[in-house]
C-alpha cells in the first residue's frame, strides 16, 4: 500500500505517462511506448527505493499524513499515511499507519491539529516545538505541505527533543535557584526562597528544607498553599525508625499516597494525613555518611513524581545545603569576627600587630587614644619610631630574639606621643607563626603605665626624703646610746646594762633598714652610682668571711677560692653584696652548720658563690626572691621575715657592675647564691 | 685641748656635742646657723659643719671658710645625711666627711686625726 501510494501519486505528477497511451499509436510505437513506460516505472522504483532508503536512514522522525477537515474546514485528525523507521523510537506509537491521531491519543492537544491543518490549506512550511503531552515527549518539528492543495498532505520531520528540553529547563531552574540565592546571607531567608521557588515551580502545595540535628529533624520554615497549616516544627527521629532508616540509605524516594505508602511509620502517616502532606518527594542530604537534612517537596493530592522532578528536587536539596551551610559558616565566621572585634576594640590595654620590620599592620582604638594617633597615622609608622630615643635599643634587642628565636617577651619602655608627650608602657610580645612553624610577625598587648610609673617615683621619692629625714634623729639616738653605755660604771645593775646594749643593737638594726630604703629608692630613680676601681677580690672576701664569722658561734663560715684576676668594682657596694649574702646564710640555716664561700675564675668571669646547708627555698620561689618586696614565708613557722629588700638591692649592685646573680636551691637541702663579675681587661 | 665649733642646727645632735666633747680634751662651741659662725671673731682647732642649715648651707659656709686666709689652714669636717656627700664635701674643700648616721667614736676620731694633721 505504501509503495501504490507513492507510485500513484508520482506517476500522475510525470510528463508522459498517460498522454502516450491517449494518442493511440502502431504496435511498433506501442512497444517502444511499453520499453519507455517499463523504463520508467523501472526509474520510479530505483526513485522510490531511493527515497525510502533516504526516510530510513534519517536519525530523525519523519511521517506523511493527512490532514482530515470537517465541514467547516476545521482540521479535527490526521491520518497517518507514511512513516519511516524510527518513527516508532520517537513517538512510541506502534503501528500507526493508516490509523488517525485521535484513534492513537484522544488527548492529543489540539494545537497539533490546528498547525498540520493550516499548513496543508495555506502551504507555508512551519517550524516549531511543541510539548506532546499524551506522548510524554517533546517535539521540535518541521512540516510542509506535498502533494496537491487539495490533498491535504503534510510531510512531518520532527525529533524527540525531551531530553534536551529537560536538561533546558532544570539548567534555567538551576539559574533562576542561584539567583534567588545569591543576595541571601541567613541561612532561614536562604530555606525559605528555595522551598517557595521549589514548590512553585514543581507545581506542588508544599516544600520545606528540616536540619537533622542531634536527633531531631527540625523545620525553621516552610513554603505552603494558601490555606494549609505550617509544617515547621522539631520532630524527634526516634517516633520514625523507617523514616530514618530510609534516610540514612541517602536515596531519594517519593510517596505516592500517604494513606498506602509502605514507608511511613504509622505516626508519621498520620501526621502527614493531618498537615495534607499526602504525596511527596524527599530527599535527604548527607555529610560524611550521614544524613544531615533533607529537602520535602509535597502536594495534597497523590501525585506520580517523575523522574524528571525528582531530579530537579535532588539538585534543589544539594543546592540548599550548599547554600545553607556556606551561609552557616559566613555567619558564624562574621560572628567570630564581631566577637573578636569587640574585645580587641573595648580592651583597656592596646592590641597591636608588627610585621619583622617592626611596621605596625594592625591596631586597635586603644592604642591609637593612648598615643593620640588616627589609626591610619599608625599604620604608616614603624614602632622604633615612636619609641623614646633612649629604649629603643633595648626594644631591638628583645624584637630581634623573638624574630630569630620566636622568643615571647615582657617589656617596660616609653612611647612618645604624637604631642610629644611620654607615656610608660608595658608589652607583651608574643610571635605569630605562620603554617610552617616560622615567626611571620608579633602581637603585641600594650598597657599604659604612665600613672603606676608616676606613683612609684612618688613613693620612690617620698622613701628618700623620709630615709633621709630619718637619719638625723637616728644619729642621735645612736649616739646617746653610746654615749649611755660608755657612762655606765660597775655600781649599775646587769639587766640595765643588758637593756642598754640590746637597744644599740636595735638602733643599728634601724640605721640598716634605713640604709636599704634609700638604696632602693636610689636604685628606682637610677641614682646608684658606683665607685668603681681595679679590687682583688680574694682579700675582700676573706676580709667579709670573717666579720661574718665573728657575728654567729653556731656556724663555720669556711673560704675556699683560688688568686682571683682583679674586677673592677666599688669595695663599698661588693662588701654590702657579701654582708648580705653571707648573713642570710646564717639566718636561713638556723640550726647552723657549714657556709661555704667559693671564688673561682671562669675564663673573662670571676664567680663568687655563698652556700647553706639550711631551709633552702622551693622552685617557684626562686626567681622571685629577688624582686623588690618579695619576702619569703617560712613555711614551718609561718613567719614572713625581712621587708624583702636585701637580694633585690644585691642583683641591682651586680647589674650595675655589668655581672650577673643567680640562686641555686633544693628545699631542705639548702641553697647557693652566686654571682659573676667580667675580670678587669687591659682597656679598663 | 682642741677647740671644736660645732655648727648644726638639729638640737639633740648639739646636746650631744656637748656631751663628746667635753674637758680636759675638747672644748666645744656650738653654733645653730652659718650666720652665727660667720660673726664669731675666734678661731677653733676643727670645724665641724652640717651640710643642711638655714640660710647659708654647710657646703657654701665651707667654701667661705676656705676661701678666707684667716681660717683656711682650719680643717673642715662636713657631716650630712646625704650619701653623696663625699664627692660634694671634697670640691667644697672639706678635709673630712661623716655620713649620718655616724657613731660618736669615730666623730671623735675624725676630729683628732684632722686636728693632729694640721698641727
Amino acid at each position: 500500500m505504501e509503495k501504490k501510494i507513492l507510485a500513484n501519486e508520482d506517476i500522475q505528477g510525470g510528463d508522459s505517462g498517460g498522454l502516450l497511451v491517449d494518442r493511440g499509436f502502431g504496435s511498433s510505437d506501442l512497444h517502444r511506448a511499453e520499453e519507455t513506460i517499463r523504463h520508467q516505472q523501472q526509474q520510479l522504483y530505483r526513485l522510490e527505493a531511493q527515497y525510502n532508503e533516504l526516510f530510513n536512514s534519517l536519525d530523525e522522525g519523519f511521517c506523511i499524513v493527512e490532514v482530515l477537515f470537517d465541514r467547516h474546514n476545521d482540521p479535527i485528525d490526521y491520518r497517518f499515511l507514511k512513516v519511516n523507521s524510527v518513527f516508532e523510537a520517537q513517538t512510541g506509537i506502534e503501528n500507526p499507519l493508516g490509523r488517525t491521531m485521535r484513534e492513537i491519543a484522544p488527548e492529543h492537544e489540539q494545537h497539533w491539529f490546528d498547525t498540520y491543518g493550516r499548513i496543508a490549506l495555506t502551504g507555508e512550511p512551519e517550524r516549531f516545538e511543541h510539548r506532546a503531552e499524551a506522548l510524554g515527549r517533546f517535539y521540535d518539528v518541521y512540516a510542509f505541505r506535498i502533494g496537491n492543495p487539495g490533498d491535504g498532505r503534510v510531510a512531518i520531520l520532527f525529533k524527540d527533543i525531551a531530553e534536551r528540553k529537560r536538561r533546558e529547563e532544570l539548567q534555567a531552574y538551576l539559574l533562576q535557584l542561584s539567583d534567588a540565592l545569591r543576595p541571601l546571607s541567613d541561612p532561614i531567608q536562604i530555606q525559605e526562597a528555595v522551598t517557595r521557588l521549589a514548590m512553585s515551580r514543581l507545581g506542588a502545595d508544599r516544600c520545606f528544607y528540616c536540619e537533622i540535628e542531634a536527633g531531631s529533624a527540625i523545620i525553621r520554615r516552610d513554603a505552603f498553599r494558601e490555606g494549609l497549616p505550617s509544617v515547621a516544627n522539631v520532630y524527634p527521629l526516634t517516633h520514625f525508625p523507617m523514616l530514618t532508616a530510609v534516610m540514612n540509605a541517602g536515596r531519594p524516594f517519593a510517596v505516592y499516597d500517604a494513606h498506602t505508602a509502605e514507608i511511613l511509620d504509622e505516626g508519621l502517616r498520620q501526621l502527614c494525613i493531618q498537615s495534607q502532606v499526602i504525596s511527596f518527594v524527599g530527599i535527604p542530604v548527607m555529610k560524611d555518611g550521614n544524613p544531615c537534612g533533607m529537602l520535602c517537596v509535597a502536594c495534597c493530592e497523590p501525585r506520580k513524581w517523575k523522574a524528571e522532578e525528582i531530579e530537579r528536587v535532588q539538585e534543589t536539596a544539594e543546592r540548599t545545603w550548599i547554600a545553607v551551610e556556606q551561609a552557616k559558616a559566613a555567619e558564624a565566621l562574621r560572628e567570630s569576627e564581631e566577637n573578636y572585634r569587640a574585645i580587641v576594640n573595648q580592651s583597656i590595654a592596646g592590641i597591636l600587630k608588627v610585621d619583622l620590620q617592626g611596621t605596625i599592620i594592625f591596631t586597635n582604638d586603644q592604642f591609637c587614644r593612648m598615643l593620640d594617633y588616627d589609626c591610619p597615622e599608625l599604620l604608616t609608622q614603624r614602632v622604633n619610631d615612636i619609641i623614646f630615643t633612649e629604649d629603643r635599643e633595648r626594644n631591638a634587642t628583645a624584637f630581634q630574639e623573638l624574630v630569630s628565636e620566636g622568643k615571647a617577651y615582657e617589656i617596660e619602655k616609653r612611647l612618645v606621643r604624637k604631642d610629644g608627650a611620654v607615656i610608660w608602657v608595658n608589652n607583651h610580645v608574643s610571635p605569630i607563626l605562620n603554617k610552617k612553624g616560622e615567626v611571620e610577625a608579633a602581637a603585641i598587648v600594650s598597657i599604659d603605665i604612665t600613672p603606676q610609673k608616676e606613683l612609684e617615683r612618688q613613693k620612690d621619692e617620698f622613701i628618700g626624703i623620709a630615709s633621709h629625714e630619718l637619719k638625723t634623729p637616728i644619729t642621735s639616738i645612736k649616739a646617746y646610746g653610746q654615749i649611755l653605755a660608755g657612762v655606765m660604771g660597775q655600781s649599775v645593775p646587769p639587766t640595765i646594762v643588758q637593756l642598754v646594749t640590746k637597744m644599740n643593737t636595735q638602733i643599728n638594726r634601724l640605721i640598716k633598714l634605713i640604709y636599704s630604703l634609700l638604696d632602693t629608692s636610689r636604685i628606682a630613680g637610677d641614682q646608684l652610682t658606683l665607685q668603681l676601681e681595679p679590687v682583688g677580690l680574694n682579700a675582700l672576701l676573706e676580709e667579709h668571711v670573717h666579720q661574718g664569722q665573728l657575728t654567729t658561734s653556731r656556724h663555720r663560715i669556711t673560704f675556699i677560692g683560688q688568686e682571683l684576676p682583679p674586677v673592677m668594682a666599688d669595695v663599698e657596694r661588693l662588701g654590702q653584696v657579701m654582708d648580705n649574702l653571707i648573713s642570710n646564710a646564717i639566718k636561713y640555716a638556723p640550726k647552723g652548720g657549714d657556709v661555704i664561700v667559693r671564688a673561682e675564675s671562669r675564663g673573662d668571669w670571676v664567680r663568687v658563690g655563698v652556700q647553706d646547708f639550711g631551709v633552702g627555698i622551693p622552685r617557684e620561689e626562686q626567681e622571685k626572691i629577688f624582686d623588690r618586696f618579695y619576702r619569703i614565708k617560712d613555711t614551718s613557722t609561718g613567719i614572713v621575715s625581712g621587708i624583702g629588700l636585701g637580694l633585690y638591692i644585691c642583683r641591682e649592685i651586680i647589674g650595675k657592675h655589668h655581672g650577673r646573680m643567680a640562686v641555686e636551691s633544693i628545699p631542705d637541702e639548702g641553697s647557693t647564691f652566686y654571682f659573676e663579675l667580667p675580670v678587669c681587661t687591659a682597656r679598663q | 685641748m682642741k677647740t671644736v665649733f660645732f655648727v648644726e642646727d638639729d638640737e639633740s645632735l648639739q646636746d650631744i656635742a656637748l656631751l663628746v666633747f667635753r674637758e680636759p680634751e675638747f672644748a666645744v662651741n656650738i653654733f645653730s646657723s652659718a650666720e652665727e659662725l660667720l660673726d664669731e671673731r675666734t678661731y677653733p682647732h676643727v670645724y665641724v659643719l652640717d651640710k643642711r642649715l638655714p640660710g647659708i648651707d654647710g657646703l657654701e659656709l665651707c667654701r667661705i671658710l676656705k676661701s678666707d686666709p684667716q681660717t683656711r689652714p682650719i680643717p673642715i669636717i662636713m657631716v650630712s645625711a646625704d650619701p653623696d656627700i663625699k664627692a660634694l664635701a671634697a670640691s667644697a674643700g672639706a678635709e673630712a666627711v661623716l655620713e649620718k648616721p655616724f657613731s660618736i667614736h669615730v666623730l671623735m676620731k675624725a676630729v683628732m686625726n684632722v686636728s693632729t694633721q694640721i698641727s
